[in-house]
């Protein structure tokens, strides 16, 4: 039996924020779907919350969500705006914002990749510092190492 | 009594608790103004909480002492003012008080920004986590009238980490070869100790040297301080692993190893170092001691290199640490 994933299902997840990188990477998405009209893009970006002892109220967390969200709404236009410019409309385009508790980005990530059944997912790189990656740890080092099933864009 | 009751005279617990606090007060120091007392439900305002005060915490009740201070890095003289000194009045044991103090504050680790908290909640939860447990400082949590998480916490006896290896007078060779390998077990002992709070998804979040105690009975390593935080983005963990990285290098080191120190004493092992064998994140230390020290076994020396400008792959998860780690131990004998 083939697994679903064995090919290329035509489903492209893009992990967003609202950094130039991740534009780069819809940029670079969009390139590649103009070509080919079955492709379904879908926007993926992950809120992750802080600790619920960040907030010094349950009203402060909500504040803090609620901005996240319009900035999250702001750079979604933005991709959609850049999708449709090479000519994908919005019937192809599906925006995913998720409010989660991510120890792990990468793993919140790739858990929605399987929920979604995409078969590539294109993120941006931030290009860390060394140091960075030691203190930090990198999204896209640990997608490139842990990822299954799928093919793995990173754009830089 | 009247007169200590402002602080919370509607609750009806209040009054009973006052008067048995202010008997065991009398009874522990007989010659004490009782009418001068002041006595505190709610910890909001922890600068109003001053030394000869009382603090009741549900059905305990707290003598203040002194604040304490910071101790680490030229900041001797700033006091703490959430963190006090207290007595337990039921008991007379000597106890830390720790009052909820919800700041956030920026902090920069070799020029990478971290968004830093104080989150009250999250030593609350490790004191539960690893009651029993002696590679921690033990405690307990009391909430005040308003629900501010009190941590009650016994004193560690024994000094912090810096201060033992600061003490120790024999050359390196020597205490490396005689004292160190003790000195790895107990550390490989403090790393699994912090495994256990990452298999719990709990940080410890403030890794560092003075945050190890040694313990003066057993000469085991018990981790103080829980409540600091971070906004983490990929790796939970990182920061308490470069934290256990820079440990074990300043006791593989029996201290920093540093280039002006090498350049005023040791010009000629200066001269052999690149910058790949420095520390990635303090990079006027030496993390490739092995240059320094030759007779550090290579497998110890790998370690260390994870943490140096040669790396290019890190730990991401303390298991994997301990793991090379106990291989390094097996070559010291």
């Amino acid at each position: 039996m083939q697994h679903p994933f064995d090919a290329f299902n035509g489903r492209i997840l893009v992990a967003v924020d609202g950094s130039a990188n991740a534009r780069r990477a819809v940029a670079h998405v969009a390139a590649v779907a103009s070509c080919a009209e079955s492709v379904q893009i879908i926007l993926l970006h992950i809120i992750s919350e802080p600790d619920p002892d960040y907030f010094a109220s349950p009203a402060e967390r909500l504040g803090w969500l609620a901005e996240r969200r319009m900035e999250a709404e702001s750079f979604m236009a933005d991709y959609k705006q850049l999708l449709a410019n090479h000519g994908i409309g919005n019937g192809r385009i599906t925006a995913v914002v998720k409010e989660r508790d991510c120890p792990s980005l990468s793993e919140c990530i790739m858990d929605e990749m399987r929920r979604l059944e995409v078969s590539t997912i294109a993120l941006g790189r931030t290009g860390l510092q060394a140091k960075e990656e030691l203190l930090l740890g990198s999204v896209s080092k640990r997608i490139v190492h842990h990822a299954k099933d799928c093919a793995v864009w990173v754009v830089t | 009594m009247e007169q200590h009751l402002h602080t919370a005279a509607a609750d009806p617990d209040f009054q009973p608790l006052a008067e048995r606090a202010l008997r065991e007060l009398a009874a522990l120091h007989p010659n004490r103004d009782l009418s001068q007392v002041e006595i505190h439900t709610d910890t909001t305002d922890f600068y109003r909480i001053n030394a000869g005060d009382v603090v009741l915490a549900e059905d305990e009740r707290f003598l203040v002492g002194n604040n304490t201070r910071e101790g680490r890095f030229g900041l001797d003289d700033e006091v703490k003012h959430w963190v006090k000194r207290a007595t337990d009045l039921a008991t007379g044991q000597r106890k830390i008080i720790k009052l909820s103090f919800h700041e956030r504050f920026d902090a920069n680790i070799g020029g990478i920004r971290f968004e830093c908290f104080r989150s009250p909640h999250k030593e609350s939860r490790i004191l539960e986590l690893t009651r029993g447990d002696s590679r921690f400082m033990q405690g307990h949590t009391r909430l005040d009238q308003t629900g501010n998480p009190i941590r009650v916490l016994d004193i560690v006896q024994g000094r912090c980490l810096p201060d033992v290896v600061s003490a120790l007078t024999e050359a390196h060779e020597e205490y490396f070869h005689t004292r160190f390998p003790g000195i790895l077990d107990n550390f490989i002992g403090a790393a699994q100790a912090l495994a256990l709070l990452h298999e719990n998804q709990e940080k410890h979040g403030d890794v560092r040297r003075d945050h190890l105690f040694v313990h003066s009975d057993t000469g085991a390593y018990c981790w103080i301080d829980f409540d600091y935080n971070f906004v983490h983005r990929e790796n939970i963990y990182g920061l308490d692993l470069f934290g256990l990285g820079n440990i074990l290098i300043y006791l593989a080191g029996k201290g920093d190893v540093t280039l002006p120190d090498l350049r005023d004493h040791h010009p000629d092992i200066l001269a052999t170092l690149y910058w790949e064998d420095l520390s990635l994140v303090w990079q006027n230390r030496v993390a490739n001691l092995r240059k320094v020290y030759p007779y550090i076994p290579k497998e110890l020396n790998e370690i260390l290199l994870y943490f140096s400008n040669n790396a290019t792959i890190y730990y991401e998860r303390a298991d994997q640490m301990i793991s090379d780690l106990r291989a390094a131990r097996a070559t010291l004998g």
